[in-house]
């Protein structure tokens, strides 16, 4: 009966680990595209394919980086070119239970080489952050879990130079759809989200 | 709600935490049965309290992987409880009320020395108590460990199972007929230790007596061999842990509260059927 046991056990135990790294069941979109990859689908500019072979081949301790995954150009993280956003949302996360939009937002935050250009929308707090002239500069999209002890947020920010949003009233409910974008200042990578409007709940 | 399943299933944390949620499940429910009949029950806790504040520590030092200093710490403290037995000045309940509150107390304020980065302490403490949300944050290489040491787990006690019973039920008899039972209440001591470090990421430190104890003590309610009352804990365990997951993500309730519920709604249904067995027998 003991060897039965040990061999199920066995059995089940080569399955777990075999099954679990295949990649074949249902891959999500760009689940297993490499960084390159994803962006090349996005920007496919020559420019751009310079600018990245031109930094790794220089290659400097600390290479300078565009500001932005989506517009390669831009020198400043908070002004890029305008954005289409598109009507088909990739990453609904307003739909989803609070323990599943933490989940995927923890997720898209621990991972977002994998979400660059993607069509997210969600709901959550607004809250603003000043610069250092005390001006609101930085606004954040906040998402609690299920025990309102935790929190996660993301920064947003128009994608257009021109566009500038009416500043909601702290703490309001809010939700965006905007496009998920790598952000680059001084020297800090941060996921943002590009928007054209906030909506107010 | 099928779809709406469906659909979460789909999402590649979701799948992480079922799998190491259903292996940590049946890795305690397992355990659970020797330590509910030794009458070591409480040890899940306390040991929980301390690997709570080693996790405090740890975050204090700024490790990747908070692992490496909790699992080392809750081995090394649960030999010295387990395995030091009476041969210690301070006895018993008094050496582990003491280990427990004082482990919480150091832990708690390690984290507000400490704070882990981004700052939200109070976040990471309720986190880390009753595991709202970290069995959905998983990454490919924490799945990975838990699977391995899960099934390490499960394996060597299929492997010892005789022993354990032996030692389970009597120790000394199982010493007079040659056993080394100094070496095995050893390997006891690790593979809770180990088992608790890991049920941290599902249910929370303040929860983690729940796994062990639930699945025990409702197939005791109705199966009365130890084979019996093992593989219907480790059936229950499974299940309540699947159930209160699923529950969980779809309702957007705390994880690890909706698998305690869901053992608790469990041990009244066992209990249900211990006594409609009961009077059928009677």
């Amino acid at each position: 009966m003991k060897k039965v046991l040990l061999s199920i056990l066995l059995v089940v135990s080569f399955l777990l680990l075999t099954s679990c790294g295949d990649k074949t069941e249902a891959p999500l979109p760009s689940a297993t595209l490499t960084l390159e990859e994803e962006l090349a689908m996005q920007t496919m500019s020559p420019e751009f394919q310079a600018a990245l072979d031109a930094l790794n081949q220089n290659a400097p301790t600390h290479p300078p980086t565009p500001a932005s995954a989506l517009d390669p150009s831009a020198t400043d993280y908070r002004e890029i070119a305008p954005i289409t956003i598109s009507p088909l949302i990739d990453w609904d996360l307003s739909r989803l239970s609070t323990t599943m939009a933490f989940g995927q937002l923890t997720h898209m935050l621990m991972y977002p080489e994998t979400y660059v250009g993607k069509t997210v929308r969600m709901k959550g707090v607004y809250r603003p952050a000043p610069d250092s002239e005390g001006n609101i500069a930085y606004h954040f999209i906040i998402i609690y879990d299920q025990a309102a002890c935790c929190e996660l947020g993301i920064e947003f920010a128009t994608s257009s130079r021109s566009i500038v949003f009416p500043i909601p009233l702290p703490d309001a409910q809010i939700e965006l759809t905007g496009v998920f974008d790598l952000c680059y200042d001084v020297g800090e990578v941060f996921p943002c989200l590009r928007v054209e409007g906030v909506t107010l709940l | 709600m099928l779809e709406t399943l469906l659909h979460y299933l789909s999402f590649p944390f979701v799948r992480y935490a079922l799998i190491v949620g259903v292996l940590i499940a049946l890795c305690s429910s397992l355990l659970g049965v020797v330590l509910v009949l030794k009458r070591l029950s409480y040890i899940g806790d306390s040991l929980s309290h301390i690997a709570f504040g080693a996790m405090a520590a740890a975050t204090a030092l700024n490790l990747s992987d908070n692992l490496l200093l909790v699992l080392p710490v809750t081995i090394v403290v649960s030999i010295l409880i387990l395995y030091s037995g009476g041969r210690t000045k301070i006895q018993g309940d008094a050496a582990l009320a003491m280990l427990s509150v004082g482990s919480l107390a150091v832990g708690y304020m390690l984290f507000n020395l400490f704070p882990p980065k981004g700052g939200n302490v109070s976040g990471d403490v309720c986190t880390t108590l009753f595991g709202s949300t970290s069995i959905l944050t998983l990454t490919k290489e924490e799945v990975w460990l838990s699977v391995i040491l899960s099934a390490a787990v499960v394996i060597l006690f299929v492997i010892f199972y005789h022993r354990i019973f032996s030692l389970t039920f009597d120790e000394d008899f199982a010493r007079a007929t040659g056993m080394r039972t100094g070496l095995y209440q050893l390997g006891m001591a690790a593979v809770v230790a180990t088992v608790i470090s890991l049920a941290m990421n599902l249910v929370g430190s303040l929860l983690i007596s729940a796994l062990l104890v639930f699945p025990a003590l409702s197939s005791m309610r109705v199966f009365h061999s130890f084979k019996k009352v093992v593989i219907c804990s480790a059936i229950f365990g499974v299940s309540a842990a699947l159930l209160g997951l699923l529950v969980s993500i779809l309702v957007g309730t705390p994880v690890g509260a909706t698998i305690v519920a869901a053992d608790m709604a469990g041990f009244f249904l066992f209990g249900l059927i211990g006594l409609f067995k009961k009077g059928r027998t009677a």
